[in-house]
């Protein structure tokens, strides 16, 4: 049983001096479920967050927690629990007054906010850090605190700004699994803003990728990012190969040209035949192979550069005047050896390939 | 290496610098003569001012405390200072904020008018109230000395406050709200306790500011109700005797306490 609320966000917008920083967002989400607003600088993503947190007036539209408008609550009637990247500690408090600073503010009963603090320094392992002062403890060790902080008092929302963005990226693996652990483990409803697509994809039950103020996709991790919806997201999200063509015929073996006059078979789509789109790939779904290799789709290329990744490398394979593809190897010991120049073949999977329109 | 480091940091002892320190001691013994002067001067027991004085006695400082003529005035002051220190730090806090966390029209033409009883001649300031307080009838009321005060006390004061604002992170407010406090408390929890050494400094300062004017107080009080230093003023003209340094000595030590402990919560806040 999620202790999290669920939420809706309703054709949300804001306007600064007539421009728009956000413009039309609506979505649901199930209690306990964590979404990750992904996008790039600007594109809406914190401005949302911070109506969903009271901060930021919306120009229009509606925020529903568990149904009911909170759209017009003032932020410190919301209960819901904020974590900015800065932490925001209050640095005149030990880590424990931060922890209960949100009990006390509810009147929470002494006894029972003691439980309170001493069970959540406890879930974010900092017992024997209780009596210090923020300035005395890492960027980890912070952001524990100003975890803890957000949860303690059993909200209905947490709200997750950059969290781990001021960390390094060892810490930050380490505090993303923590954070993905006490979220289910506490059935939170959690809404994570970032920038870095890989977070997004590992702690989160849905992705809104935001770009320009809109929802540009929205779905579950494994469909944003093998099933993008649209060439914005595909980019955004990991490497991508896009590569042109001209569409066949529509029917149940549906194909297209490429520029160089190979005809590969496409996945089902709606797009007309004889408009140009492009095949998106993903380079580690590409397979170097022979010309007798069973692949469905196989076209011919030459190795133009290797970049060595230690676990994998990834290749530039020239297969059209003009068209280089990406595709990546892990690194098994095993198989042939390639070197810049091989002639090769790439193939894949229809399954593995989505068409983009142009 | 080492012919470099000579020619990047000259010697201690060049000639250039034994000038540069003696300039400097002289200068700083001009300044601090006279109060060296005073010092001494208030602890001699002859019935004139003389230096050097022909032993050591308290009587000067006795003869301060036992005359209610230097009592009524040092509660004025006091009176005066607390209140000015008081009003000038609400009203400054208001002010600050509003310079500095919101925009509107002639912004800075308010914050200019606000610094500028620094740049204005204190004896301006001071006719322009004297006839001003003429006609609103409060000429020589306290509430009158406290007004013309707070006026020079609130650019230290909006100076102070301001640049603890402007480097306080707003992120912690809305922590705060977004964990469940009102803006009220917000305040109370989060804001005044972090802007607590601006704003002890920033009173402080105010005090001082009250404390040390002599200026606005000749314009303003009267003769039956002045502060410390229109007491002296008066005494100076009249019998030059060594109560004066006595007095004096006292409120240099109450202002160089003043600014000790600006300068101690100045160091600890920077070191928490």
């Amino acid at each position: 049983m999620p202790q999290g609320a669920s939420l809706s966000l309703r054709d949300l917008e804001k306007y600064y001096d007539g421009s728009g920083a956000v413009l039309g967002v609506s979505l649901d989400l199930e209690p306990g479920k964590f979404l990750t607003l992904l996008g790039p600088s600007g594109s809406g993503k914190t401005t949302t967050l911070m109506m969903i947190a009271g901060f930021v007036d919306p120009t229009a539209g509606e925020i529903l927690v568990n149904g009911r408008s909170v759209t017009r609550v003032p932020a410190h009637k919301r209960d819901m629990g904020m974590v900015f990247q800065s932490y925001a500690l209050f640095p005149h408090m030990t880590v424990r007054e931060n922890v209960g600073f949100p009990l006390r503010m509810r009147g929470v009963a002494r006894s029972e906010a003691e439980d309170r603090i001493a069970t959540f320094v406890k879930l974010v392992g900092l017992e024997a850090l209780a009596k210090r002062y923020p300035q005395q403890l890492s960027g980890g060790q912070q952001q524990r605190v100003a975890l803890a902080r957000a949860m303690v008092f059993s909200p209905s929302l947490v709200l997750m700004d950059e969290p781990l963005g001021a960390l390094d990226r060892r810490l930050r693996l380490q505090m993303q699994e923590e954070i993905k652990g006490i979220q289910r483990e506490l059935g939170l409803t959690v809404i994570y803003v970032t920038h870095d697509q890989e977070e997004a994809l590992t702690m989160s039950d849905v992705v809104a990728v935001m770009d320009g103020g809109r929802i540009s996709s929205y779905g579950s991790p494994r469909d944003i990012y093998e099933r993008p919806q649209n060439r914005f997201v595909a980019n955004f999200i990991g490497e991508s190969n896009f590569i042109p063509c001209r569409l066949g015929d529509q029917g149940e073996a549906r194909r297209c040209e490429l520029i160089s006059g190979h005809s590969v078979a496409i996945a089902p789509t709606d797009a007309p035949a004889g408009s140009s789109a492009v095949i998106f790939l993903r380079p580690e779904r590409l397979r170097l192979c022979k010309a007798d290799d069973p692949l469905p789709n196989k076209v011919p290329g030459r190795i133009t550069g290797e970049i060595y990744l230690g676990d994998s490398s990834l290749y530039r394979v020239r297969i059209a005047e003009g068209v280089e593809v990406k595709v990546k190897r892990p690194n098994r010991g095993i198989g042939m050896p390639i070197v810049e120049g091989d002639e090769l073949m790439v193939g894949w999977k229809t399954t593995d390939s989505v068409i983009l329109q142009t | 290496m080492s012919t470099q480091r000579m020619t990047l940091a000259p010697s201690r002892r060049s000639p250039v610098s034994i000038l540069l320190a003696a300039f400097s001691i002289t200068v700083l013994a001009i300044l601090f003569a006279p109060i060296v002067v005073i010092v001494v001067v208030s602890f001699s027991p002859g019935d004139i001012m003389e230096f050097p004085p022909q032993g050591f006695s308290l009587r000067w400082y006795e003869a301060y405390v036992s005359n209610p003529m230097w009592m009524t005035a040092t509660r004025i002051s006091f009176l005066v200072a607390t209140l000015t220190a008081i009003l000038s730090l609400v009203l400054g806090f208001m002010v600050s904020v509003a310079l500095v966390r919101s925009s509107f029209p002639g912004k800075n033409a308010v914050r200019i008018f606000l610094m500028s009883p620094l740049i204005i001649p204190k004896i301006i300031i001071a006719v322009g109230l004297y006839f001003l307080y003429v006609r609103m009838r409060i000429l020589g009321t306290t509430f009158g000395l406290v007004a013309a005060h707070t006026l020079i006390a609130m650019p230290y004061v909006v100076m102070i406050i301001s640049a603890a604002l402007y480097s306080f992170d707003r992120r912690l407010e809305w922590a705060a709200r977004g964990l469940g406090a009102s803006p009220l408390s917000a305040l109370r929890h989060v804001t005044f306790p972090m802007l607590r050494p601006a704003i002890i400094s920033a009173a402080l300062f105010a005090f001082i500011a009250s404390f040390d004017d002599i200026i606005l107080s000749l314009f303003l009080t009267k003769l039956t109700a002045p502060t410390l230093p229109r007491q002296i003023w008066v005494n100076v003209q009249q019998i030059i005797d060594p109560t004066i340094a006595a007095v004096s000595t006292l409120m240099t030590l109450i202002s160089v306490l003043g600014l000790w402990l600006v300068a101690l919560i100045q160091k600890l806040s920077s070191r928490g």
